[in-house]
């Protein structure tokens, strides 16, 4: 499943910069510009964000400052990283059921130039918020058996 | 009051070490659920945030910074600029502000050029005998001349949220990006003669600059290219960024011959990496933003600055006073989002150039990447070169002098944005 993700997040990145490169050279050299171009770069972009979100997770990519929880002795630590991350189970989880119900109540709607149904349009949150809460799940399972805190949480500090 | 509320429990959270996603999307939930308003809120404000062509840009440029370090192209920027300016005092720190420069030309991210020429740059000066908080600090304060000199993704993103020309924020961010590298070199050549930092012994011959210069013309020319393709209408601001990561694969294959698939495949896993971390943000943060907007809390916060005067300078000062504190608690990209539609109008109703604008609000919001609590670039800055944060704020503390002189004079000396622009659209 992650290597999958992984896969899928490079595959896009690339329409990302070929969907614009298109659009360029359709109108430039062919003088037919390519109607949805946009659209279609800007679902690009949504279905990276939220498909690579569970990848980024895991890699320790997620911003955050960690000075406050280094002066916290072991078992502090331990417990409000704990708390982080079933916090994150939460919020994700809230996340995944709001764009459930957002999907349902507009099945009939589509998008206004490539008339893209709702729910295709909106399935990045869905599948994407459904990965980030089992990718923290896995995190919070992995910080409770350890039974002590992890050293560093983000690549980023 | 509940806005706030909400800011406060953002701050809390963050400061407790939740990651910011987090940290800013629990309080707005907690709003939500408080308030009753339907759940759907949550999911179409942050999908619709990122439905925005300009933020195509943002993982396409940051693509552009991944392959110019895996194809060495940092490397051969940083070969030219340690021949044209390292017998300068400072040596290896004049030629990491350079190097900055240059590569500015090609990428519209800090965090690129931290990650990337930072990466060589702190090695190159720890083996010099630099102290690693001190290569840190100046490889942090110039790297924000990246998202300064065009192309830039914050000006993109301002120019799309305000309505001002994209095109003329890219050329208004030339002498501003200069004007900072020319004061953080003084600055970095007054400590380095009180300090003694070692230099190079001579300086470099015509042959020796012209036989370093050759490799790096290919990314010296970039900005010529991609500026003049942009005023000559063959692609928008936003289709720049695509153009240049052609331009960079097709130089990095040509010419430089030292991009492998490898390469491309680590590139492209580290801008998902970033970009998905920082969009993100730009996600949850549209539902902070909402609910800020909804109770009045940015509105409040300006009409009181306002009250305070209507002179333009004044004005000035106050949105500079705002913009770094804003600055040293959200990441550039949000902050712009909720403040740039805000304070604009006022503004430019006051007098105040939109572009002029526009390159004060960036260049404010970039010192807010060298800031505390939320200084993004001194966290990547303090991993690199394996220091902490303390330490890295520690040797930070005098080049926030030129960085602020920069603020100032691009603040109180509109033609320093303007004159450019105006200049090359036949309006001087």
């Amino acid at each position: 499943m992650r290597t999958a993700v992984r896969r899928a997040s490079f595959v896009l990145l690339a329409a990302l910069i070929v969907t614009p490169l298109a659009q360029i050279t359709m109108r430039g050299v062919f003088n037919v510009p390519l109607a949805g171009a946009e659209e279609l770069a800007k679902y690009f972009l949504i279905c990276l964000t939220f498909l690579a979100a569970s990848y980024v997770t895991r890699e320790g990519g997620q911003i955050r400052m960690e000075e406050f929880q280094a002066l916290v002795p072991a078992r502090p630590r331990w417990l409000l990283q704990l708390a982080i991350e079933a916090s994150g189970v939460a919020v994700f989880g809230i996340l995944l059921v709001a764009s459930v119900v957002t999907v349902t109540r507009n099945l009939n709607s589509v998008t206004p130039i490539l008339e893209m149904p709702f729910w295709l349009f909106f399935a990045p949150l869905v599948v994407g918020s459904l990965l980030l809460v089992l990718e923290t799940l896995a995190m919070l399972a992995h910080t409770w058996r350890a039974r002590r805190p992890e050293a560093k949480q983000t690549v980023l500090t | 009051m509940e806005g706030f509320l909400v800011v406060l429990g953002f701050l809390v959270l963050f400061m407790l070490g939740f990651p910011v996603v987090l940290a800013i999307a629990i309080p707005c939930l907690v709003y939500i659920f408080a308030n009753g308003l339907p759940l759907d809120l949550v999911a179409q404000r942050t999908l619709y945030a990122l439905d925005s062509f300009p933020l195509v840009a943002v993982p396409v440029f940051l693509f552009v910074g991944s392959v110019m370090n895996s194809a060495g192209i940092s490397r051969y920027i940083y070969q030219f600029a340690d021949t044209a300016v390292g017998r300068l005092p400072g040596g290896l720190a004049q030629v990491n502000i350079f190097g900055s420069l240059i590569f500015a030309g090609m990428s519209g991210s800090a965090l690129a050029d931290i990650g990337g020429l930072g990466r060589i740059e702190i090695d190159a000066m720890r083996n010099k005998g630099f102290s690693a908080p001190f290569a840190a600090a100046v490889t942090s304060s110039s790297a924000i001349v990246g998202p300064i000199f065009p192309p830039s993704i914050p000006l993109i993103i301002y120019g799309t949220v305000t309505g001002v020309s994209v095109i003329q924020l890219l050329l208004g961010g030339i002498l501003p990006g200069i004007l900072c590298v020319i004061m953080l070199m003084l600055m970095t050549g007054w400590l380095a003669l009180r300090r003694r930092y070692p230099r190079t012994e001579h300086w470099p011959t015509r042959a020796e600059l012209w036989r370093d210069f050759k490799p790096a013309l290919p990314a010296i020319l970039a900005p010529v290219i991609l500026i003049a393709g942009m005023l000559m209408g063959f692609f928008t601001p936003t289709e720049i960024a695509s153009v240049t990561v052609l331009y960079a694969l097709l130089i990095s294959s040509l010419f430089y011959r030292e991009l492998t698939w490898k390469g491309i495949f680590d590139a492209s896993y580290e801008t998902i990496r970033s970009s998905s971390g920082i969009l993100l943000i730009v996600a949850v943060a549209a539902l902070f933003g909402w609910i800020l907007s909804v109770e009045g809390v940015p509105q409040q916060l300006t009409a009181l600055m306002l009250r305070i005067s209507t002179n333009p300078y004044v004005l000035l000062l106050i949105v500079n006073i705002l913009l770094l504190v804003v600055g040293m608690f959200l990441d550039s990209t949000t902050a712009i989002l909720v403040i740039a539609p805000i304070i604009a109008k006022p503004l430019v109703a006051a007098g105040v150039d939109p572009v002029h604008l526009g390159m004060v609000v960036v260049f404010n919001l970039m010192i807010g990447l060298l800031t505390p609590p939320m200084g993004l670039a001194l966290f990547l800055v303090a991993d690199i070169a394996k220091v902490t944060m303390k330490e890295v704020l520690k040797e930070m503390m005098p080049f926030y002098i030129p960085l602020a002189i920069t603020l100032l004079l691009i603040t109180y000396i509109p033609a320093i944005t303007t004159w450019i622009p105006r200049l090359a659209l036949g309006n001087p």
